[in-house]
C-alpha cells in the first residue's frame, strides 16, 4: 500500500535503523496505517457509520479481548482455531475477538434481552485471526457490519440484505453482485436421507467446489434414492438470476418440503426488487458452506477487482440461545481492506489527508482569530509553528500540494507559477 | 459484467502444458500464436475471449484464488498442497499420477505407529502433514525441493512421500510403495468471485470443456 503524499519519487534506499537492524519492526499480520490509507479508511468508516445510523442501527463497542470460553461458545470450530489466545495473571484464558457477531450476540442475550425487539447493532472495528494473510486481509483487519436481533421475518432478512448492498454503494463500489442462498434448501434435501456425518461432509465439499463429477461419485457411494440424488446433483448449477427460483421449483416433486424455502427466497427477492435492488442480486442454492452456523438465508458480495468476497452474512437463529436468550438474528460483515482494494483497482481517487492552507505564524490577534474562524468553518488550516521564512513555507506547501499560504490576511496561491 | 475483458486462464508450465493446450484446441480455440511464441507469459487467443497466462504449477492455484486469473488448470497435488479456496468444477482426465508413501525395500512393512522419531522426506509438506495427522500419527517432515527418492539412502529420512507415474524411479532407488495418499489428475479451477461476476461466460466455457473431456474418461 502506498503511504506517501507526494508524487511518485524514485525508490530511496531503505535506511536501517540501528536498534532494529536484522529484526522486523512489526510481527507478521499487522500493519501501520498513516497518511492516505489512514485517511481513506477513516473516511470510509465515517460513511458506513452514518449509513448504519440512518437505517436505525446503533454503534456497539465490545471489548477487544474477553474470556476465551465465552467467545468459543459462539464461534464455530474454524474460527475458534484462529483465535489469538493468551492468559491473564490469574491464569484465565483470554482471546482477541475474531469477529463482532459473537460479542454482540453475548451483549444482546445477556444484557439487552428484556429491551424492546428487534434490536439493531452496528460496528466498524478491528478483528484478529491467526490466519495466512489473503485478499489484502491481514491478521488484524477491519470489519464493518450490522446485526438485526429479535426478528425472523422476510422483511428482517431483506433489510439486512439491502443494508449490505447500500453499504457497499456508500463506499463508492459500483460493479458488484450480491449472491443470496438459503441453507434450508440443502437441509431439506438431506432431511430423511439419514446420511452419516462423513457422507454429508463429502457432499458439502463437492457442492461447495461446484464439482459435479465428484458430487456424482460421492452420491453413488451413498444409499440415496435416485430422485433425491438427481436433486442434489443439480445443486452446483442452481446459481444465477431470479429464474433460478423457477428452475429449482421445477426440479422438486410437487409436495417436497423444500418448496417452502424457494417461496421464502422468492418473497425476499420480491422485497429486494421493491427496494430497487433486483439487478445486483443473484440466487445461489449451491451455497452450502455455512451449514453448521447459518439457519436461513446466507449471502456473499463479490466486486470486480477482488478475488475474494467483500462482504458476507446470513441468518443465525441458534447463536443467541447459547448465551441464554433464544432470539433469532441476521447480520453481515463487510471487509474494509478488501473494499479499499476494490476502490483502488477501480481507479477511485483516495481521500488525501491534505490541509487547505498553511498560515505563517505572525502572532497578530486578528490573524489568529482569522485562523480559528477558518477552522470553525471546516477548513483545514495548519499554522507554521516552525517559523520558516515565507518562501520556505510556500515551497513546502507547493511540495505537499496545499493550494494556499496565508500570511497576515494575504492569501498566496501556491499553484499560479 | 466486464464483457469486453477476456477471461484470464492460468496454465501450468511443465508437463501439464501440452495436454492443456490440446484441450483448448479441441474446445475450438486457435492457439498457434501461443505455441509459436511460448516464451511470452501472457497471450490472448484471436477471438479475444480467453487470455492465457503461463505460470509455475504451484503458482496457478494462488493466481486463481487471488483472482489474478479467473480460471486455471492445476494438478490436484498443488491444489491440495496450497489449500487454495477455489472452485473445482471439472477433473480433466490428464496428468494422472499418484502421491504415495514409499519405504526402503529393506523395511517395506514397518509399522508407522511403532516407529518413533519418524522422518518423512517430501516436496509436499502440507499434504503429508495432513495425511499423518488424519492417521493419528506424528512424523517429522523434511521438506525438500526435489530428488526425494535419495533421502532414505542418504540418511535424511526413513520414508518418503512423492509422486509416482510408473514406479521406476522408486524401484531404482530401492524403494517400495506402501500406501497411496492422493490420486492426482489435472483439474479446472475457478475463482469464487469470477464465478459470480462472470457466471454465464464461465459456465459456457466449463460446459464446452466438459463436452470434450467427458467422452474420453474411462470411469
Amino acid at each position: 500500500m502506498t503511504t506517501s503524499n507526494s508524487p511518485a519519487s524514485p525508490t530511496k534506499p531503505v535506511k536501517q535503523i540501528p536498534p532494529f537492524q536484522g529484526r522486523r519492526l512489526l510481527p507478521e499480520g499487522v500493519k501501520d496505517l498513516f497518511g492516505t490509507p489512514a485517511a481513506q479508511l477513516q473516511a470510509l468508516s465515517d460513511r458506513l457509520r452514518r449509513h448504519f445510523s440512518a437505517w436505525g442501527y446503533d454503534e456497539v463497542i465490545p471489548p477487544t479481548f474477553e474470556y476465551f470460553d465465552t467467545l468459543a461458545l459462539g464461534t464455530g470450530p474454524r474460527l475458534e482455531e484462529s483465535m489469538y489466545r493468551f492468559f491473564d495473571r490469574e491464569g484465565q484464558a483470554l482471546a482477541l475477538r475474531p469477529d463482532l457477531t459473537v460479542p454482540i450476540a453475548r451483549i444482546a442475550a445477556t444484557r439487552c434481552f428484556d429491551q424492546p425487539l428487534p434490536q439493531r447493532y452496528a460496528y466498524v472495528a478491528t478483528v484478529f485471526r491467526y490466519e495466512a494473510p489473503h485478499g489484502g486481509q491481514q491478521r488484524e483487519f477491519y470489519q464493518a457490519g450490522a446485526e438485526l436481533i429479535g426478528a425472523a421475518s422476510p422483511h428482517a432478512d431483506t433489510e439486512i440484505l439491502a443494508l449490505a448492498v447500500e453499504a457497499i454503494r456508500a463506499l463508492g463500489i459500483q460493479n458488484f453482485r450480491l449472491s443470496v442462498g438459503h441453507i434450508g434448501f440443502f437441509r431439506n434435501l438431506l432431511s430423511g436421507l439419514s446420511l452419516s456425518k462423513t457422507e454429508t461432509r463429502a457432499l458439502i465439499e463437492a457442492v461447495d467446489r461446484r464439482n459435479v463429477p465428484l458430487l456424482n461419485r460421492q452420491l453413488a457411494r451413498t444409499s440415496i434414492p435416485e430422485p433425491d440424488r438427481q436433486l442434489l446433483a443439480s445443486l452446483p448449477g442452481l446459481c444465477g438470476g431470479p429464474d433460478i427460483l423457477d428452475r429449482a421449483r421445477n426440479l422438486l416433486p410437487a409436495n417436497h418440503t423444500a418448496h417452502a424455502v424457494i417461496d421464502y427466497l422468492g418473497l425476499v427477492y420480491q422485497l429486494l426488487e421493491a427496494y430497487g435492488l433486483g439487478e445486483v442480486v443473484m440466487i445461489d442454492f449451491g451455497e452450502v458452506r455455512g451449514m453448521d452456523y447459518y439457519t436461513g438465508i446466507t449471502f456473499e458480495a463479490f466486486a470486480a477487482g477482488s478475488g475474494y468476497a467483500i462482504a458476507s452474512g446470513g441468518r443465525y437463529d441458534d447463536l443467541l440461545a447459547r448465551f441464554g436468550a433464544d432470539l433469532p438474528a441476521v447480520g453481515f460483515a463487510l471487509l474494509l481492506e478488501r473494499a479499499m482494494r476494490v476502490l483502488e483497482r477501480a481507479g477511485q481517487e483516495p481521500v488525501e489527508p491534505r490541509p487547505d492552507a498553511i498560515m505563517v505564524a505572525c502572532a497578530h490577534p486578528p490573524c489568529l482569530a482569522d485562523l480559528l474562524r477558518r477552522r470553525a468553518f471546516g477548513q483545514r488550516v495548519e499554522l507554521d509553528v516552525a517559523e520558516k521564512p515565507l518562501a520556505d513555507v510556500i515551497a513546502q506547501a507547493r511540495e505537499r500540494g496545499i493550494p494556499t499560504v496565508l500570511s497576515c490576511k494575504r492569501a498566496i496561491s501556491t499553484q499560479t507559477e | 459484467m466486464n464483457d469486453s475483458q477476456p477471461l484470464t486462464l492460468a496454465l501450468s508450465k511443465g508437463k501439464l502444458l501440452e495436454p492443456s493446450l490440446q484441450l483448448f484446441e479441441k474446445v475450438g480455440y486457435d492457439l498457434t500464436a501461443l505455441r509459436s511464441k511460448s516464451r511470452r507469459l501472457m497471450m490472448d487467443e484471436p477471438q479475444g475471449q480467453l487470455r492465457f497466462l503461463s505460470a509455475k504449477g504451484p503458482d496457478v492455484p494462488v493466481y486463481v484464488e487471488h483472482g489474478v486469473a479467473d480460471l486455471g488448470i492445476a494438478g490436484r497435488d498443488v491444489l491440495e498442497e496450497t489449500g487454495a479456496d477455489v472452485l473445482v468444477p471439472l477433473f480433466l482426465g490428464f496428468g494422472q499420477c499418484r502421491m504415495v508413501l514409499a519405504a526402503p525395500q529393506s523395511r517395506p512393512h514397518q509399522d508407522l505407529r511403532l516407529a518413533h522419531d519418524l522422518r518423512v522426506a517430501t516436496k509436499y509438506p502440507a499434504i503429508t502433514q495432513r495425511w499423518f495427522r488424519r492417521q493419528g500419527l506424528s512424523a517429522q517432515i523434511v521438506g525438500l525441493g526435489g530428488s526425494i527418492e535419495l533421502a532414505p539412502e542418504a540418511g535424511l529420512a526413513d520414508i518418503i512421500v512423492d509422486i509416482v507415474e510408473t514406479g521406476r524411479t522408486l524401484h531404482e532407488n530401492n524403494l517400495v510403495e506402501a500406501e497411496t495418499i492422493l490420486n492426482i489428475e489435472a483439474c479446472l479451477i475457478v475463482n469464487r468471485a469470477s464465478h459470480k461476476l462472470r457466471l454465464n461466460e464461465i459456465n459456457r466455457l466449463i460446459s464446452k470443456i466438459a463436452a470434450v473431456v467427458a467422452p474420453e474418461r474411462k470411469s
